[in-house]
């Protein structure tokens, strides 16, 4: 069941109506039933999964607890981490793995018979999986203490909203939330109205930009020999858009959906294009990844601690990491390592040529420009299907300056209008809230009646003019894959 | 006051509200969008619901809205009835409409067309095009049965479009300038008060009770011709939703106590000819009205000497003209009424229809292939002559091009392609085929190569 599809209509509504009436104390066993529905809707056989991480998970953070000595502890957390990360590695990994032995081995001479395993990936196993993961780890290191309930815990794991996209929940955070579910005010008009116009521009971002651009990244990226620099350029930054909206747009009726029920998830985008240096960058977009791999992979390497030569390879490592987490194909690797490159050079830069300046506001817009051009260029690798049809792309851009009309591209004049508008609104929206200025404090100074009218506009651009339903091909959302 | 001080009561409140302008804002945008000016449907069915003392009515397509007038049949038959048909009405809509109507009526006599183009489209899930739907479904009143009808009707990919009425045509609001037309016509009296909004031209023209007059009629010169056959009835590969739903209303009417009579409004020669199995069609529909109390009148079998089929009594290969809707009622009140039995006015198999019919050529089939050539074959119930063609290629201004002659040529018939020409390969051009078998004019088809 993807959001953006009738089932979540129907869905959501229910869920929420009989939370919202049931009493207190099985809220959360309403939530688990409804998260564990949600997640099956893709796979009733996905559940299996998801409940061993869970159990292996929960099991891990009490028997921590329990545990005497930091031998014991430790050999707690590399079970878990070993049992998880391997069910990842299997259902994910496992195919490409073999691939890669094939091609060694036929390189080499060997006659090896291609073996290929018959599993679907599981929706979300890389997000579940490294939230159950950051558990372990938060019990470890005695940040939180082992959830008891295993109800509740589960919940922690599940919670429909974030589970198959993110944001990658701490335990901190959501766990805690969970473990005071009866204590939410949940008839909260403001905080209710707010979380559905969350959702509103989640689903505007989603449904009227990510999949209007789609259709042009979709045409050129498959069809690149028939287009020049213009058209590629053109859809490499409608793809950054298309990126931004989709994931952004999945986080924010994520954020959205858990905020009407009661709950407060993370920020997971904070206007990344106005990052103005690639480290920024990654402080703005996929933050709860960003974080993940700092806290539980560049930090335990060494980060920055152990001299500038080893934080570039702890860099290069996470970001190589972090791309493999993206998908199981070089091109991700490569997404990764040309972001760790670029981070490495700029620091390079700041450190032995020149710093930065924050006091010149052409330079920083140049910046920004700047770090979305970057950011762009790596996005090509993740567009592609593979590591050489990247490689590809790019070299076509050096084909012909431009070979078609833009009409061509999937999109009719009105269409390509629409887009642009919307993408001209989604630009004033991150300004504005780079510049600190929230447009939900200002929705909500409003008096009703223009808040009724602000949340009926919202709405009905997506209702109007989103890409869903008859005419166009049902799209999921990006993250899914992962 | 004091009740809005309880949170839950301003939630909901909140929460009604939001939906009743949503609605609101969704029937506005859908007045400023969809264009139902001219929508017979929109007409009849709230006339349907005006009308309190109906007993019989009329479903089926727009075969069946040209062909029945009610006054007509209520002056000849004592009845009091209306024709439910609509545009491409699916048995579903049938069925949907019946029950509509049965709500409100106390039904006697149900009369059910069963033109069979429509079994043979897409299974409700495949459904591409709903306008047939909306054509019942928006303007039936809110109950359940039309939910049902309408998330019944297609995949889920189209119940946005079904109950989202503003983003059907939502890329209009991206025209003012077509908005403030539309706005213009739909704030006139005569829309405003349920009338319809004919265009300048007046092809056809909504009568009373669900009849339509059909003004267009096929010219005296020029039989049919169409491109491409049609398609055999594959009885075997019918509509399961089709089927479902007609089996549907043979059950309602047997629960309710209403005699269902199954009709076909007679089909040009030309269209039952080219089918080529219309018998196999009627054997089914007989096969599955086995047993059970329902009439079944095909009027393609009707006798050419009491149904002629001239050309003037179509508007196309399908769709009988005023004219021809006049013949066809006498006929068929005179038959319903008993005046008249079956076996005088009709044959018992189509078969036996085109052996007795004087030998013809009801028109031509023909083909666009490359380099400016058409291919074609006559329609015919002829099974044995010697065919020839004399064909005559003009411009768009009548100025003729060139001429063919193969009365020298003896082309027996065969199947397949029986001629072929090369006609202008730029702009229009209109080709004229005269059909001789044995040396007697049999056919004259005009081919205006331009519409396709």
């Amino acid at each position: 069941m993807v959001f953006n599809s009738i089932d979540f209509l129907i869905f959501f509504p229910i869920v929420c109506l009989v939370y919202f009436v049931i009493p207190k104390k099985v809220r959360y066993i309403w939530l688990l039933v409804a998260s564990y529905y949600f997640y099956m809707s893709w796979n009733p056989s996905y559940a299996a999964l998801i409940a061993i991480s869970t159990v292996i998970t929960y099991l891990s953070g009490i028997f921590i607890e329990k545990s005497d000595t930091k031998t014991k502890k430790n050999a707690c957390v590399a079970l878990s981490f070993i049992i998880n990360i391997g069910i990842l590695a299997v259902f994910k990994y496992g195919n490409f793995f073999l691939e890669n032995v094939y091609s060694l081995t036929k390189a080499l001479g060997i006659t090896v018979r291609e073996a290929h395993l018959d599993l679907l990936l599981p929706v979300g196993i890389s997000f579940y999986t490294f939230q159950a993961l950051s558990y372990t780890m938060d019990v470890y290191r005695k940040r939180i203490k082992p959830e008891r309930n295993i109800l509740r815990y589960a919940l922690f794991v599940s919670f429909f909203p974030q589970l198959v996209a993110g944001p990658i929940e701490r335990s901190e955070n959501l766990l805690t939330q969970v473990q005071n579910v009866e204590n939410i005010e949940l008839f909260d008009k403001d905080r209710i109205r707010d979380g559905f116009m969350i959702m509103f521009y989640g689903f505007f971002q989603k449904l009227v930009i990510a999949d209007r651009a789609s259709i042009v990244v979709r045409q050129v990226y498959q069809h690149y020999t028939n287009y020049g620099a213009v058209e590629i350029i053109l859809a490499s930054v409608l793809f950054a858009f298309q990126i931004y909206c989709d994931f952004g747009g999945y986080s924010n009726i994520a954020r959205g959906a858990a905020k009407v029920m009661g709950f407060d998830l993370m920020h997971n985008f904070k206007t990344p294009y106005m990052a103005t240096s690639i480290k920024e960058f990654w402080r703005r977009w996929h933050i709860s990844l960003t974080s993940w791999f700092t806290d539980y992979l560049y930090i335990p390497l060494g980060g920055n601690r152990k001299g500038q030569i080893r934080k570039y390879i702890n860099i290069l490592i996470v970001f190589g990491v972090s791309g493999l987490w993206h998908g199981a194909s070089y091109n991700f690797i490569a997404w990764g390592l040309i972001h760790a490159i670029f981070q490495i050079a700029g620091d390079i830069k700041n450190r032995y040529i020149i710093k930065n300046r924050h006091d010149n506001e052409v330079l920083r817009i140049l910046r920004i420009i700047g770090t979305f051009i970057l950011t762009d260029f790596a996005w090509i690798f993740f567009a592609s299907d593979r590591f050489m049809h990247a490689i590809h792309v790019i070299g076509q851009m050096f084909t012909g300056v431009k070979k078609a009309s833009l009409l061509s591209l999937g999109l009719d004049e009105k269409m390509w209008g629409v887009l642009i508008v919307a993408l001209i609104l989604l630009v004033i929206v991150d300004i504005l809230h780079d510049h600190k200025v929230s447009l939900m404090k200002f929705f909500r100074k409003q008096n009703v009646v223009v808040r009724y009218a602000m949340a009926i506009v919202l709405c009905y651009l997506t209702v109007l003019f989103g890409v869903y339903g008859v005419g166009y091909d049902a799209s999921t959302f990006i993250y899914f894959q992962f | 006051m004091k009740f809005l001080s309880n949170a839950k009561v301003k939630v909901i409140l909140m929460i009604l509200i939001f939906i009743v302008l949503f609605a609101a804002v969704n029937l506005g945008l859908g007045f400023l969008t969809n264009d139902d000016t001219l929508y017979f449907s929109r007409v009849s069915i709230n006339e349907m619901y005006e009308d309190k003392d109906i007993d019989t009515i009329f479903l089926g397509s727009s075969v069946c809205f040209y062909a029945f007038n009610p006054e007509y049949i209520d002056e000849k038959l004592g009845t009091h009835s209306f024709n439910l048909a609509t545009m491409h009405q699916g048995m579903d809509g049938s069925y949907a409409l019946l029950k509509e109507a049965g709500k409100s009526h106390e039904l006697k006599t149900v009369y059910l067309d069963l033109f069979c183009s429509i079994p043979t489209l897409y299974e409700n899930k495949k459904r591409v095009d709903l306008t047939s739907t909306y054509l019942i479904s928006d303007y039936m009143k809110p109950s359940i049965d039309r939910v049902k009808y309408c998330i019944d009707a297609s995949n889920r990919k189209h119940y946005f479009n079904t109950f989202l009425l503003s983003r059907r045509n939502a890329n209009m609001l991206l025209e003012p300038a077509a908005v403030t037309d539309l706005l213009k016509k739909k704030l006139t009296k005569t829309y405003l008060s349920g009338g319809l909004i004919y265009k300048d031209t007046k092809p056809n023209e909504y009568a009373s009770k669900g009849y339509v007059y059909n003004y267009k009629a096929l010219k005296t010169e020029g039989n049919l011709m169409r491109f491409g056959d049609h398609n055999p009835i594959n009885v075997d590969k019918l509509s399961k939703d089709w089927i479902k739903a007609f089996d549907g209303i043979v059950e309602y009417c047997e629960e309710h106590n209403i005699k269902l009579v199954l009709v076909a409004t007679p089909l040009s020669n030309f269209r039952i000819c080219n089918v080529g199995n219309y018998d196999e069609y009627i054997d089914f529909i007989n096969e599955r009205i086995k047993g059970k109390d329902v009439e079944y009148y095909d009027f393609n079998l009707l006798k050419d000497d009491v149904f002629a089929d001239t050309t003037t009594y179509y508007s196309d290969d399908h769709h009988l003209s005023l004219k021809g809707t006049k013949a066809f009622q006498s006929i068929f009140t005179d038959l319903m009424s008993g005046k008249v039995s079956r076996s005088d006015v009709m044959y018992d198999t189509i078969k036996e229809k085109l052996e007795k019919m004087t030998p013809n050529v009801f028109g031509l089939i023909v083909n666009k292939r490359d380099e400016a050539q058409l291919t074609f074959k006559p329609v015919t119930n002829i099974t044995s002559g010697k065919f020839y063609y004399e064909v005559i290629v003009m411009d768009g201004d009548q100025n003729e091009l060139w001429t063919f002659d193969s009365r020298e040529d003896d082309i027996i018939l065969g199947d397949g392609v029986t001629g072929e020409i090369t006609y202008c390969d730029s702009g229009r051009c209109i080709v004229k085929i005269i059909t001789y078998v044995d040396g007697e004019l049999k056919a004259t088809t005009i081919v205006d190569v331009k519409n396709e």
